[in-house]
């Protein structure tokens, strides 16, 4: 569905340590600083790019918005959530555990915050 | 890379008539709404939701984000006109190829949902 997702950051190389330590956490690559100054990760077909906003106001997170990112299990999210506190993120939300979803589906789920305030959620779902 | 993204919704009601248009006009189905008021669209093997925010206050847009769906550039035009005629607003250039002859060529088309949030259609052309 997606071919990429772009968020907001003002402070590049902040962003840069906080998505190096959680995609690698993912089993993903650090990323690269392309021509234009946009800090860029390529994985699993699909592309995630931070850059400074084009109108040239502070980066904000979407109030409402969550991006999610797809864990192989459990003890993934764990990682990615510990790598992203670590790393300059701020943990939100209940802390990482089994969530019952609609559906019957059931999840382990992480949230966080990045630098900037984007909400990310690590996902996994169990059954 | 991704489980999921979502964005934030100040009325459920208006984002249905305009995500409706916009994922059928490019082959997928209406949102299904969840116990919790949340829109929920399944297509082509990602999930995108559409909530009110859960804290209490208005749903926004984040500066800098933007959302990008894989499409054909037929599906990126009636995407875009679909997206129009249902309460979106077309925003910078009109539908089409940008970086022509070049290998970052790329048919683009850009929305903003009735919400604010930036939407983008894209097609790598390949050369």
């Amino acid at each position: 569905m997606f071919s990429h997702v772009m968020l907001g950051a003002d402070d590049i190389p902040a962003a840069k340590r906080f998505y190096d330590a959680t995609i690698t956490a993912l089993g993903g690559p650090e990323g690269t600083i392309d021509e234009i100054g946009r800090l860029v990760y390529e994985h699993a077909g699909s592309r995630f790019v931070i850059r400074t906003p084009l109108n040239g106001e502070p980066a904000t997170g979407a109030n409402g918005g969550t991006l999610g990112f797809l864990a192989h299990s459990p003890e993934e999210v764990d990682a990615w959530h510990a790598a992203g506190v670590a790393a300059g993120g701020t943990a939100i939300e209940d802390p990482p555990g089994l969530r019952n979803a609609t559906g019957g589906r059931v999840l382990y789920l992480a949230y966080l915050r990045d630098p900037a305030g984007n909400k990310l959620c690590g996902f996994y779902r169990v059954s | 890379m991704y489980s999921h993204m979502m964005v934030g919704s100040n009325d459920i009601d208006r984002s249905k008539q305009f995500y409706d248009a916009t994922f059928k006009a490019i082959g997928g189905r209406e949102g299904i709404k969840d116990d919790k008021g949340r829109l929920m669209y399944l297509h082509n093997g990602g999930a995108f939701l559409v909530t009110p925010p859960i804290d209490g206050q208005p749903a926004t847009a984040g500066n800098g984000c933007t959302i990008g769906f894989a499409m054909t550039p037929e599906q990126a035009d009636a995407w875009h006109k679909a997206g129009t005629e249902n309460g979106g607003t077309a925003i910078e250039d009109p539908p089409g190829v940008r970086g022509e002859g070049t290998p970052n060529a790329m048919y683009l088309a850009y929305l903003r949902d009735p919400d604010g949030n930036k939407l983008c259609a894209l097609h790598r052309i390949q050369q």
